[in-house]
């Protein structure tokens, strides 16, 4: 008995281990420079469609919105999408309903480079019903039901890389030779946008050597808001603004919050401050107010997410930091907190990937696809969970 | 016949290690991979550390070869978690790219992927 057992669990594994090789030869597929992704139809009706029930302004869609991510996660009227730190781009109808591959290519694994669903780490954009990409220096669209892959225009010719995101039918990028944001090597200090519909080359709108030392850019009306790194202080950073219409650069604040922990709409900049709290600054005086104290036992660190609905603090208490235990703290725009609720599910870099109408999602690892989420009716009523969304 | 059961036990054992192999991530600091490709020789040597990312193939036929790098990296302090891409250019023979970040920024994984034309021959994630 132990002896057939044994064959056949053999067996099993040699088929396994086959199996394995066929598909790391599938792997074996050209570069995403030089891909030429299938056009096949998506053949799912209910993938891409246009949903009229409670459509937003089209600019709700088109702009860039707050994540621990940049540019990985999409509302549009067409359903929610999310591109995997893995570059496989999925897909779901409601946010919280189950995100599908964006792949119909026969057997397909959706484990390698050839996967129809593969578009790459860089960041996805809405306009204009159709879903924009990045690869290398090169942008490119497909239609809402992941087929028709096209390139729309190289940015500039050669290797080198860029950071960037789209916003409201543009991409907007910083050129990083050295290879990233914070390389040794990056010495453009421009930063550009280009038109994704068009023809057009890409322009230059702002050229400073504060985009060398630059943690992030946000984009407000015709405003461009930079905040830099200050060396050796990892608990503020510089902010600054630029008219794109009277050219004015300035200099606002030397003690506001970084990357995932400020959000600048209307003349208003809003941050929080690691175990110091929530502030807020007036942009035209640039007085810098404390909105509400804020310290915990075990300081961290922590996110803040400005939504419509709710300010969203996700405190990472681990020391030193990593992802593995957070609580989510939700605020009112009043800055009062409504609920709590721990996340005890990631495995690796994972946690906050984005809030679409009725639910805030999140995943265990952003690697894979979205996996919980919470229903907003449930906040303030004692029952807030996570919710696990089903295939 | 135990004869027979230690050496079924002992390939299930062999299976079972090149199989877990083949499907977990490499967790080092450095990776060295060496092989054939068309009847020439390649090697690929990896190595990743929180400022520096390092990828280098050697190839002996007449092909163009490449390095990729996909990273995250992040700023210290905060949890945005920034994702990148790196592609150097094509060479014959040998082919590097290095990667290094600045004091305040750290890189928390690196995938590399080695190819020859356009064909991936080896991959490797570090962290």
């Amino acid at each position: 008995m132990i002896k057939k057992i044994s064959i056949l669990l053999i067996i099993a594994l040699i088929a396994g281990c086959l199996a394995s090789c066929l598909m790391l030869a599938s792997c074996n597929k050209s570069s995403p420079l030089e891909s030429d992704p299938s056009n096949t139809k998506n053949e799912s009706s209910s993938i891409g469609n246009l949903n009229t029930d409670s459509l937003k302004p089209e600019s709700y869609y088109t702009s860039s919105k707050q994540g621990i991510t940049i540019g990985k996660y999409l509302e549009t009227p067409y359903g929610t999408y999310y591109c995997s730190f893995l570059g496989y781009l999925y897909y779901s109808e409601k946010g919280n309903t189950d995100y599908i591959t964006l792949c119909n290519k026969p057997d397909c694994t959706h484990s390698s480079k050839d996967c129809n669903a593969y578009i790459g780490t860089a960041p996805i954009g809405y306009y204009n019903g159709k879903i924009y990409y990045e690869v290398w220096n090169n942008i490119n669209c497909m239609d809402m039901d992941g087929s028709n892959h096209k390139r729309i225009k190289t940015l500039y010719d050669g290797y080198d890389n860029n950071f960037g995101y789209f916003h409201n039918g543009y991409f907007y990028y910083v050129i990083t030779k050295g290879g990233c944001l914070g390389a040794i090597g990056n010495d453009d200090n421009n930063l550009y946008r280009v038109k994704v519909d068009d023809d057009s080359k890409p322009e230059i709108i702002l050229t400073n050597d504060v985009i060398l030392k630059m943690s992030l850019f946000t984009i407000d009306e015709d405003n461009i808001y930079i905040i830099a790194n200050i060396p050796d202080n990892s608990k503020f950073v510089s902010l600054y603004s630029y008219s794109t219409i009277s050219k004015s650069w300035s200099e606002l604040t030397d003690a506001f919050g970084g990357p995932s922990a400020y959000y600048i709409n209307d003349d208003t900049g809003y941050c929080y401050i690691n175990n110091k709290g929530f502030y807020e600054i007036d942009i035209d005086t640039k007085k810098m107010k404390q909105m509400k104290a804020l310290e915990f036992e075990n300081e961290g660190i922590c996110s803040a997410l400005y939504y419509l609905d709710y300010i969203y603090l996700i405190h990472y208490t681990n020391e030193p930091f990593n992802f593995l235990n957070q609580i989510l703290y939700i605020y009112d725009w009043d800055y009062n907190l409504i609920d709590s609720v721990e996340f005890d599910k990631v495995y690796g870099t994972g946690g906050f990937v984005g809030d679409v109408d009725g639910y805030i999602i999140f995943t265990s690892n952003f690697d894979v696809k979205p996996e919980y989420y919470i229903d907003k009716s449930e906040i303030g009523t004692g029952n807030l969970m996570f919710h696990k969304i089903e295939d | 016949m135990k004869l027979n059961y230690k050496k079924s036990l002992s390939l299930l054992i062999m299976l079972l290690i090149l199989l877990s192999y083949s499907i977990i991530p490499v967790s080092a600091s450095s990776d060295y991979y060496e092989s054939t490709y068309n009847g020439y020789n390649y090697n690929c040597s990896s190595s990743f550390s929180s400022n520096y990312l390092s990828g280098e193939m050697s190839y002996a036929g007449p092909s163009k070869i490449n390095v990729i790098q996909d990273f995250n990296y992040m700023q210290s302090g905060y949890s945005t978690v920034y994702t990148d891409s790196r592609i150097a250019f094509p060479q014959t023979s040998f082919v590097g790219i290095v990667t290094t970040i600045n004091t305040g920024w750290y890189f928390t994984h690196c995938y590399y992927s080695y190819l020859i034309g356009v064909n991936t021959v080896y991959s490797v994630g570090l962290f």
